[in-house]
């Protein structure tokens, strides 16, 4: 049951997320061909910047579109009234929250992919050959740099990209969550919850610049920067390390919060 | 429909293969800035993306090297595998003259440059921090300084300038370099002998002047040389500016320690004869004089 979940939910993002890429596509290809008939004219200059900025638009609001999708998406399908079907199928709640916030952050990591290709049209020709030589070349340097550490850090890159993806998307999912116990305005609600935890998070952590920079020679925070900044390679561990178990943290939270409201709270439209 | 999808499919790859072969104009430019050292581990020879190749060149007339500097370009000099996007960040930067038959500036050592490949943008941080090079007595060895002035030259020329950068140089003639716009090519005014003698006429008759605030309006016209025959060759005679007006002219030569210029005012019956000689850099610099007589 758990797969025709995935499916169907692939099926919903597929077809409001082609749509938006096939747009970008199209950006990029224009900015592309623009590019023909480049000179030193006033007017192409122009239109060639006009040409950038469009697709630099698009790929934003791509992004910020399939956030949305993955928002709406979560909160249509089980908190309003498509959610009395949901919910009598044979899937658990932690079931359906999981397959949401997979497919959620494969879709995400899809626009991210799609913005990466369609940059590689935009620049079609010598300059995506040149650019990719450039990637190349700096990806070798990386490595003789850091040596072996270099395949663990970008093991640790992509597994917390995926984690902060995975978390942020949980955090909306509580919010909407604790939204729906509203009885009037549950998405007005949900933006509320999402503005208090964003307040809270940026206290907490203006709270701790304040703490390290009062206790800085107290608490030897000082010989633990000097270490730090003379090794790099062991303070790149610790903050991939750090934001690996602060996302993992965001995540069991938002979940636990999404499950219980699900489970002992739910109020369908 | 099957004819319309047809030529659709036809015209869309056509586009792409225009896309695919096209390149930019900054790309060009930083592809004609791109150089690459010949030899591995070695700056004794310099290869651009043209393909020219330079050879460094090293002798007591080194400085005496009479480059067009009218519109130089930089180029960034790297190893061969360093692609062009990077060769700004990678790469050592130099000067390429008008004319393309010199390179010219400032390197590190070859130690420097080839120790590692990530060559850093800031040299002196590179110095002071790098656990290599941190020694105050490397800093201020003469026999092994961090840094020297490099010249290369055109490998055509090479055999001919090699041999003349070791030997007393005789000069045969003023003149000076400027950019004829006629021919879009870099030329050399060669002043004849009438000429040359009316500059020294005026450099030994006229009584100096030391300002040490000239130039202030004053606009600069050319340098005059004294040049060898092939015009490779050359020590500045003096400077030659003219008022914004246009109506005085001076012979100018700078002057260590102070940092001045010593002055020769043009006398009126040779003005218009200075005007004529250097026409041509005042041409190439498009340089325009006010005219105060409607104030």
């Amino acid at each position: 049951m758990v797969k025709k979940l995935f499916k169907h939910e692939f099926d919903a993002y597929i077809r409001t997320i082609i749509p938006m890429h096939l747009v970008l596509l199209g950006v990029a290809i224009m900015g592309r061909f623009v590019q023909l008939f480049e000179n030193e004219s006033d007017a192409y200059k122009i239109v060639f910047g006009s040409s950038i900025a469009a697709y630099v638009i698009t790929a934003i609001v791509c992004l910020v579109l399939t956030t949305f999708f993955c928002i709406k998406r979560f909160y249509s399908n089980l908190f309003s009234s498509e959610g009395y079907l949901s919910f009598t199928l044979p899937v658990t709640s932690s079931q359906h929250i999981m397959v949401k916030s997979i497919v959620a952050v494969l879709a995400q990591i899809a626009s991210l992919v799609m913005i990466f290709l369609c940059t590689c049209v935009l620049t079609l020709g010598d300059v995506c050959v040149e650019l990719f030589k450039a990637g190349g070349y700096l990806t070798n340097v990386f490595f003789d740099v850091y040596g072996i550490h270099a395949t663990f850090f970008t093991i640790e890159f992509i597994v917390t990209l995926v984690l902060s993806l995975a978390a942020s998307t949980m955090i909306f999912y509580a919010c909407i969550a604790i939204g729906q116990r509203a009885k009037k305005n549950r998405v007005a609600c949900a933006i509320g919850v999402y503005f208090i935890y964003y307040f809270i998070y940026q206290v907490i952590g203006t709270m701790c610049i304040v703490l390290v920079t009062v206790f800085y020679d107290a608490w030897n925070i000082k010989a633990l920067m000097q270490y730090l900044s003379n090794n790099p390679i062991v303070s790149n561990h610790l903050y991939f390390g750090f934001m690996f178990v602060l996302s993992a943290v965001l995540y069991t939270i938002g979940f636990i919060i999404t499950k219980r409201t699900m489970d002992k709270k739910l109020n369908l439209e | 429909m099957k004819k319309l999808k047809r030529f659709t499919a036809i015209t869309i790859v056509m586009i792409m293969m225009c896309m695919l072969l096209c390149s930019c104009d900054t790309l060009d430019y930083a592809k004609e800035s791109h150089a690459n050292w010949t030899n591995d581990k070695s700056t004794d020879s310099i290869t651009l993306s043209s393909g020219d190749t330079y050879l460094k060149l090293d002798g007591k007339n080194k400085d005496k090297i009479v480059y067009n500097t009218y519109s130089f370009q930089n180029i960034y000099v790297t190893d061969k595998d360093v692609p062009v996007l990077l060769s700004e960040q990678y790469g050592s930067m130099l000067v390429i003259s008008g004319d393309k038959n010199f390179i010219y500036g400032t390197i590190m050592n070859d130690e420097i440059v080839f120790a590692d490949k990530h060559t850093p943008t800031n040299p002196i941080n590179y110095y002071f921090f790098n656990a290599n090079y941190e020694t105050e007595e490397v800093y201020e060895d003469d026999k092994n300084p961090i840094y020297s002035d490099v010249v290369y030259c055109k490998e055509e020329l090479f055999d001919d300038i090699s041999k003349q950068i070791n030997e007393d140089l005789t000069y045969t003639h003023y003149g000076y370099s400027y950019y004829d716009k006629k021919t879009n090519s870099f030329e050399f005014y060669n002043l004849s002998d009438t000429q040359a003698k009316l500059i020294d006429t005026i450099l030994k008759d006229v009584t100096p002047k030391t300002d040490l605030n000239f130039p202030t309006s004053e606009l600069y016209i050319c340098n005059l040389d004294s040049l060898t025959e092939d015009n490779f060759f050359g020590e500045t005679k003096c400077e030659v500016f003219a008022s914004d007006d246009g109506k005085e002219y001076y012979l100018a030569k700078y002057k260590e320690p102070y940092s001045s210029y010593e002055c020769y005012k043009v006398p009126k019956e040779h003005l218009e004869e200075i005007k004529n000689i250097t026409k041509a850099s005042a041409e190439s610099q498009n340089i325009q004089f006010y005219d105060y007589s409607n104030y």
